[in-house]
């Protein structure tokens, strides 16, 4: 391992722990605790990946969750970050993007092809009769890791969490704000998302050993949960924060939020700034202190503040040669911080990575301070990396989330938080406060005020102390080059060039500029990139940041892996009390409005046609029975529940007579039909109906909501589920069913369209004489409890089960239309046909001044009965959805369409122009695979009898 | 006490009523009627608080009742209210019943429900989402500890049970 060092003080890798994996084909060792990137770093792999779009080599760069050129293949699992992915033995790791591995990726040649790739570039080529050719050619080679679709489903828990105040950040700030809430009595959840709590602590100030001291008294405490390798992804409304963990998102609800999320450190955009050993230098701090490993050999530290010569002090005490310290600023040298014998010069400009021939840096090139009027000269200074520290942004995605507004401080070159909505508190270096004492009273201070806020008591405004506040920000680290390749934007390969010429054409905001030139798109989503492309463009219009907003930050945060997001895959579904009958009459099952239901009873040595033309055949000559379970079932009762059904309904149902049932037609307020089902009257106040499959829930909802406003005396019960349902149909059903029950079901006593309560086999039942899918036929309500009973006493007498699609068809041949499928959300009663359910006389119905509307400007479409010439072959390509053509218009569409057993032809329903719904009308639809077919518009109900 | 365990509750009887009078008929059968809302308590006086008899109170006006054995008070509410009484209206619950308990309840229960529990008042009724689901849930201290005992439509209860189990069982 060439580059690991010596044991260091709380590094973070266990050295008795060896980790065997492979990296494009070749064995490495890393230890336990090591992340993917600083095992291979480790072993002095110099490249790790290639860029998106120039494919040119990456190395190192933040190993802070941001390296979007560390995306790794491992195993079937695409896109790993290697910066932040623990280590485990026996992983088959390979780098994305490439084509023919990562050393000789044959697509690097798109480099040369730069000059034809200029800004927006999609934008200028994706459109008119070019778009095919460019977008075959792109996804060819574009791309990041393989997906293996038939990699084996993963279900991610997802959880709940409670607290009184959530601090996310765990470095030197978020533990004292932490301990500080948690002593002020607040039940604390705190989150890092690193594999141990300390953040960037151990080289911003901290004393040693603090961390450790913080970290053990936040573990002892018994109201403090901290959860490491966790990152926030998302804030929302209320507080609501999700987080995720390797294994599962936690959805967290807060009483308040600290965020002392800290800073991220912004790259020195030069030419060649992207090369295998150029890297920040929290990026070398990180790579030293938490896996004991040199970012080089021989280093160069370019740098604008005092972190750098921190960087330099630890540097040397890992005996890492130091080439010299290179300073952005004038006037400023090693000796003000004690490292007066190292090379440092101030006022350099740096010209230019130069690559070595294995593709990474092994010099860089520098414009030396000149002298008066003369320009400085120029150097070549020998290294093996270059460590860049010339300023911080603040990590704000989440303070942005959460309704915080950033403002831009001229003074520290610095975004701050401006204005804090309630329950929301920043702390720390997001705040701007460098200094170690400043953040740890800054962190106590925001720690007591959230636990106060989460309790209901102070809501404090928050103000930072400005005498705490430094600059550590370089206002401008960035150098064009006439050659260009100075990179703003890793994830994307975004130059200098091309913000200004994007600039130049105009996309002259941060929002369009984004859009246009992709800058913050990619998979860091801009933590590297935004702050200097606005800097960038600023600075072109002669203006600064303070006048500008940077990009919205919204959800997520990171890319969080599409398990987490997929969970546990909850799919709630129904089955009807008699699903177990089902399954023993071997159903084949189809899911409608959540339910799971027979679509037709399958028959050893019959197709799925003939099985559903035999259920049919058996209602129209015989007897069938379905289970009718999933229709809303909804029970209404008090002294208005007539008024108040009248008003709901487009019929009149106050005036309906006890034991007798009237079909209901549901509108919304526009006027459309939303529902419709048969309401029976059982009594004087009492009132039972049905609603579509699948209806029930929302139109129980509706019903409260009108009550609530209405305030009429009547209350609502929903039976759904615990009532269940049988239609019993076919010429022979009144004889079976006199056999089962006590209810006179003879004509004179029993009229179609009555209801009856008594017993059926034994057990207490609602029976409605309908007539929906045959002349004769009676449903059957029951308490759920005693469905199976009922079921198997029908069955026994010799009825045939049939499923959904024999009902469809049933249905269809009697002319019935289904809402929902028959109707859109366009559709008005008249124009489906179901005028004649419409009271339009009655004094208020809901849709009924929209209804009048619809009247006075006539029908737009109408709903039509059409069938196919006989000798049609059957099943002819006519699918629900064709659409019907007219004079090379379209001129409607296939609402239901079947073949009749009974009929011998195909029938359907068509919701066509007016124009064209006259009986006789020759229609002209569209088949499934383009030919025009012609079908016959004919009258409803297509079968009478039956 | 196993880590989290989950149990079917039958055959108990279970019945609802709703109605602004609706109270005043609870009273009068000696059946206790809970004086919050959504607040539940043994159904009579004399039974214990791990008694299995419980009536919840839904909102202010609504009612759930579950009795085991002969249920006497549940017969005579539906007895009562068959034919109609002024300002009472019955409410078929033919709900399936689990309850859920063990030292990792807790940890099922914040895997499939968005409720925080731990902050309930003492005899709280909880109506929620479940995994998507409709419930009602009651905590409730048996002899075994502390328990969920939780309601939901009989259509849903094969899906709610064998997901429940999943992650009781991961």
């Amino acid at each position: 391992m060439m580059y690991r060092l010596n044991p260091v003080a709380g590094e973070w890798i266990d050295r008795s722990s060896t980790l065997e994996f492979e990296f494009e084909g070749h064995t490495f060792r890393g230890f336990a605790g090591d992340t993917i990137t600083t095992a291979l770093a480790a072993a002095g792999e110099m490249t790790l990946g290639r860029s998106f779009k120039y494919h040119r080599p990456r190395g190192v760069f933040s190993l802070a969750n941001h390296d979007a050129n560390n995306l790794f293949q491992v195993g079937e699992v695409p896109n790993v970050r290697g910066d932040v992915t623990a280590l485990a033995a026996g992983m088959q790791v390979a780098a994305v993007n490439t084509i023919g591995g990562l050393k000789g990726d044959r697509a690097r040649f798109i480099e040369w092809l730069a000059p034809f790739l200029p800004v927006g570039f999609y934008y200028k080529a994706f459109h008119g009769r070019h778009f095919p050719r460019w977008e075959r050619r792109i996804r060819a080679i574009s791309g990041l890791g393989r997906i293996h679709a038939g990699a084996a489903r993963q279900r991610t828990p997802k959880r709940y969490a409670f607290c009184d105040v959530l601090v996310i950040g765990a470095g030197l700030t978020g533990l004292a704000t932490a301990l500080s809430a948690a002593d002020a009595g607040a039940r604390v959840l705190l989150v890092d998302e690193n594999a141990c709590a300390g953040g960037g602590g151990a080289w911003t100030g901290a004393a040693a050993g603090e961390i450790e001291a913080l970290v053990n008294r936040v573990s002892a405490a018994k109201n403090i949960e901290l959860l490491t390798a966790t990152y926030a992804a998302g804030v929302y409304a209320d507080q609501w924060v999700a987080l995720v963990e390797p294994t599962r998102m936690t959805k967290v609800r807060a009483g308040a939020v600290v965020f002392a999320t800290g800073v991220i450190e912004q790259p020195t955009v030069f030419r060649n700034n992207d090369l295998p050993g150029v890297l920040l230098g929290s990026a070398a701090q990180r790579l030293l202190r938490r896996y004991a490993i040199a970012p080089g050999k021989r280093v160069i530290v370019l740098t604008a503040n005092r972190e750098g010569y921190e960087l330099v002090r630890e540097l040397r005490v890992h005996d890492v040669e130091v080439a010299a310290i290179l300073d952005l600023r004038a006037g400023f040298g090693g000796d003000a911080y004690g490292l007066g014998d190292l090379r440092c010069v101030p006022g350099v400009v740096p010209e230019a990575a130069i690559a070595g021939s294995n593709g990474a840096v092994r010099a860089l090139r520098v414009r030396l301070p000149g002298n008066g009027t003369r320009a400085g000269s120029i150097e070549t200074i020998a290294c093996d990396a270059v460590l860049m520290s010339v300023g911080f942004a603040p990590a704000s995605g989440l303070l942005s989330q959460a309704g915080v507004v950033m403002q831009y401080d001229m003074a520290l070159q610095q975004h701050l938080p401006a204005k804090l909505p309630p329950g929301v508190f920043a702390a720390g270096r997001v705040n701007g406060i460098y200094d170690s004492a400043a953040r740890r009273q800054d962190g106590r201070d925001a720690g007591a005020e959230a636990a106060a806020y989460a309790r209901g008591g102070h809501v404090g405004t928050r103000s930072v102390r400005a005498e705490s506040l430094r600059q550590v920000s370089h206002p401008y680290p960035v150098f064009p080059h006439p050659a260009a390749r100075e990179f703003v934007d890793l994830d994307e390969d975004i130059q200098v060039k091309d913000l200004l010429a994007g600039a130049q054409e105009g996309f002259d905001s941060t929002e369009l500029l984004k859009r246009f030139s992709t800058l913050g798109m990619g998979p860091s989503q801009g933590k590297l990139s935004n702050l200097h492309g606005a800097r960038i463009l600023m600075r072109s219009r002669d203006a600064t940041l303070a006048d500008t907003a940077l990009t919205t930050q919204r959800p997520f945060l990171h890319p969080v892996p599409l398990k987490h997001l997929a969970g546990m895959g909850f799919h709630p579904h129904r089955l009807s009390a008699v699903h177990d009958c089902h399954v023993a009459l071997d159903a084949n099952f189809m899911t409608v409005g959540g339910w799971q239901r027979p679509e037709y009873y399958k028959t050893s040595g019959q197709a799925r046609a003939e099985c559903i033309a035999a259920e049919v055949r058996a209602v129209r000559e015989s007897a069938g029975l379905i289970d009718v379970s999933t229709l809303g079932k909804i029970e209404i009762s008090g002294p208005d529940a007539g008024a108040f059904l009248d008003r709901i309904y487009t019929g009149s149902f106050s005036d309906l007579r006890v034991g007798m049932t009237r079909y209901g037609l549901m509108l919304d307020e526009g006027g459309i039909v939303r529902d419709d089902g048969v309401i029976a009257r059982l009594g004087e106040q009492r009132y039972y109906f049905t609603t579509t499959t699948g209806g029930a829930a929302n139109v129980y909802r509706e019903l409260l909501l009108w009550n609530a406003r209405w305030r009429m005396d009547c209350a609502f019960v929903n039976v759904t589920g615990h009532r269940a349902a049988f239609n019993l149909a076919g010429p022979a059903s009144l004889t079976l069913l006199r056999t089962l029950t006590d209810i006179d079901v003879s004509e004179s006593a029993f009229p179609f369209l009555g209801v009856r309560e008594g017993r059926v086999a034994g057990v207490e039942a609602r029976v409605l004489r309908a007539g929906f899918v045959s002349s004769l036929g009676f449903e059957i309500h029951v308490a759920y409890r005693n469905a199976g009973q009922v079921w198997d006493a029908l069955m026994s007498a010799g009825v045939r089960a049939f499923g959904v699609e024999a009902q469809r068809v049933l249905r269809l041949e009697k002319g019935h239309a289904i809402v929902a499928q028959d109707t859109d959300n366009l559709t008005n009663p008249f124009e489906a046909g179901m005028g004649w359910a419409v009271r339009m006389q009655k004094p208020f119905f809901v849709g009924q001044r929209s209804l009048r509307i619809h009247v006075r400007r006539g029908a737009r479409q109408k709903l039509v009965g059409f069938e196919l010439p006989p000798d049609q072959a059957v099943g002819a390509a006519i699918r629900e959805s064709n659409l019907l053509i007219h004079e090379g218009d379209i001129a409607g569409r296939v609402t239901s369409v079947a073949h009749s057993p009974t009929l011998g032809r195909t029938i359907g329903l068509a919701m066509a122009s007016p124009n064209l719904a006259t009986p006789g009308t020759t229609l002209v639809i569209r088949s499934s695979d383009g030919r025009p077919l012609s079908a016959r518009v004919v009258r409803t109900p297509f079968l009478e009898a039956g | 006490m196993s880590a989290a365990w989950l149990r079917p509750v039958e055959p108990h009887r279970r019945f609802g009523v709703k109605g602004p009078r609706a109270a005043e008929l609870i009273k009068k059968l000696g059946l206790v009627v809970p004086g919050q809302s959504n607040c539940w308590s043994p159904l009579r006086h004399s039974d214990r608080d791990d008694s299995w008899n419980v009536i919840g109170r839904l909102g202010l006006t609504e009612f759930f009742i579950e009795e085991s054995g002969d249920a006497p008070g549940i017969e005579a509410l539906e007895q009562l209210t068959r034919d109609g009484a002024p300002g009472v209206y019955p409410v078929l619950r033919e709900d399936i019943a689990v309850v859920l308990g063990g030292k990792r309840a807790a940890d099922v229960l914040v895997q499939v429900c968005n409720v925080n529990f731990a902050v309930l008042p003492a005899r709280a009724v909880v109506m929620t989402l479940m995994i998507g689901v409709s419930v009602l849930v009651m905590p409730q201290v048996m002899d075994d500890g502390p328990v969920y005992r939780i309601w939901c439509d009989p259509s849903f209860g094969s899906y709610l049970k064998s997901e429940l189990q999943q992650v009781v069982d991961p």
